[in-house]
């Protein structure tokens, strides 16, 4: 409670005194962490929960190494306030897999050749799932135009592209197969 | 002026190199927020987005006691359109969904374009319509295209409720109209009437995601007999604020449009303009481009009204 305080609206414990803890679903596991007022969700998810594919570079939000999807969209997770993330749903490069199958946009940068150093690419990978998750099927230029915000320093972009489109390939193809094989039954 | 700010520290990830703690107040009303607003002025920051805020308190350019956490208030996120009254836009609402509203792309073609220009979109799903506007980084697109378009900016206070132009809402960098305890609730912008057209247009030297050296936009209308009715032309990113262009648009209003005459007007739109030094451009650089860009702006306006009309 602060000092000097009376007012009715106020006498409800509205005012949370740091350090707290909130309540997350990271990657499909419900969690209850203590958190310092001050660490972004990138120092919460990172170092105390382990998540090291969510990387700081920028720090402002610019390069794409930090991103997450945080329920279903996609944010740079080094400006959102861990302390603010109460009950959200948060999803990292950790949690596409199961632990034996790739994510099918992981086999497809596999494949394609998507990446060379890896640094970028658990956040290129999550745009990517963020893009078709709202654009199935997604133009050359709807690609370019939202995965612009993400960096990367080896590939020159061109492999990572070429991943996404492969991705989507996979997906509409397997589902023609699927029809093709369901009409051909009847 | 931003070199004057102490830098970020090296390591982000040592504790005491991060930003300073502060506690949280979550309110349930935006009068909740403006009366705790009210009581602790010095130390309490509303936040909405995110994206500026958390940036500015790494830095340490911010370091407040208190953070008023508006994301909670989910009733100020909308976008409503009403083919009489125009569009309002909740002050929450995340520079995304404007981007992806069907009746910002079908009626405001601009703004949808000036809002999809903005960073990138990750920034675009955190960062708020109201969060850019009380940021006041001249830099912004939402400013600039929200001036043109002749909106109003709705604010909330303990006092009530008022309404401020938005090319007048912004009085310097960081600085606006807001008094300590008010917050933006809504953004009002007029109906397009027929005849009319609005274009947004940046240059970025860097690359596309860059702070522009330059933002225009302008709007014009003209009437039945061809005469130019209503102009707006707004310069952003070059000054420490956006400028409206009151000598250029008094060239355009009440004249038959000819080439010339839209020379003429982009030619003297960067009078009174203190343009900035900084690593976006030099002043006269800043200045040249506006110039040029308003050219182009205004062509593009006048022909899509051309080919509307005819």
């Amino acid at each position: 409670m602060l000092p000097g305080m009376k007012s009715r609206s106020h006498n409800r414990n509205m005012v949370v005194q740091h350090p707290r803890e909130v309540e997350i679903s990271l990657n499909g596991i419900r969690r209850r962490v203590a958190v310092k007022s001050n660490w972004t969700l990138l120092r919460l998810i990172r170092n105390s929960l382990g998540c090291k594919s969510v990387k700081e570079v920028c720090g402002i939000g610019e390069c794409g190494a930090c991103t997450v999807i945080k329920d279903g969209r996609a944010v740079s997770s080094c400006i959102e306030l861990a302390i603010l993330c109460q009950d959200s749903t948060i999803l990292t490069a950790e949690g596409l897999t199961d632990g034996e199958n790739l994510h099918p946009l992981q086999d497809s940068f596999v494949k394609e050749g998507g990446f060379q150093c890896g640094f970028c690419t658990p956040g290129m990978i999550l745009m990517a799932k963020a893009l078709l998750d709202e654009t199935p099927n997604p133009t050359l230029d709807e690609i370019k135009e939202y995965m612009s915000g993400n960096l990367c320093r080896c590939t020159g972009y061109w492999q990572i592209i070429e991943s996404i489109q492969n991705a989507v390939h996979q997906k509409n193809s397997k589902r023609i197969h699927y029809h093709h094989q369901r009409n051909s039954k009847t | 002026m931003l070199a004057d700010y102490p830098t970020r520290p090296a390591s982000c990830n040592e504790e005491e190199a991060y930003m300073k703690p502060f506690n949280v107040f979550t309110p349930r009303s935006v009068s909740d927020a403006s009366l705790f607003l009210e009581k602790n002025q010095k130390d309490a920051r509303p936040i909405a987005g995110g994206t500026a805020t958390v940036i500015m308190m790494k830095e340490r350019i911010l370091a407040p006691n208190y953070l008023i956490d508006l994301k909670k208030l989910k009733h100020l996120s909308y976008i409503k359109f009403n083919k009489v009254k125009g569009l309002r836009i909740g002050s929450l609402t995340t520079h995304r969904s404007i981007e992806t509203s069907r009746a910002v792309a079908e009626n405001y073609p601009a703004l949808r374009e000036a809002f999809a220009s903005i960073g990138n979109v990750r920034i675009r799903n955190a960062g708020t319509i109201g969060g850019s506007l009380a940021y006041a980084e001249p830099q912004c697109n939402p400013p600039t295209i929200l001036a043109a378009l002749g909106a109003e900016v709705v604010l909330a206070g303990v006092k009530g409720i008022r309404r401020v132009d938005a090319h007048k809402f912004i009085t310097g960098i960081f600085e606006t109209k807001l008094k300590p305890n008010e917050l933006i609730t809504e953004v009002r912008i007029p109906r397009m009437p027929s005849g009319s057209s609005c274009k947004f247009l940046k240059f970025t030297t860097r690359s596309e995601e860059d702070k522009p050296s330059a933002t225009i936009a302008c709007y014009l209308q003209i009437d039945a007999k061809h005469v130019c009715s209503a102009a707006r032309l707004v310069v952003g990113a070059v000054g420490p604020r956006i400028y409206r262009c009151k000598k250029s648009e008094s060239i355009l209003i009440g004249k038959r449009l000819t080439n010339r005459l839209l020379a003429d007007a982009s030619e003297v739109c960067t009078d009174k303009i203190e343009a900035l030094d900084d690593i976006y451009g030099s002043p006269w650089y800043k200045l040249e481009i506006s110039k040029v860009l308003m050219g182009r702006g205004l062509h593009a306006a006048w022909n899509e009204i051309k080919e509307s009309q005819s």
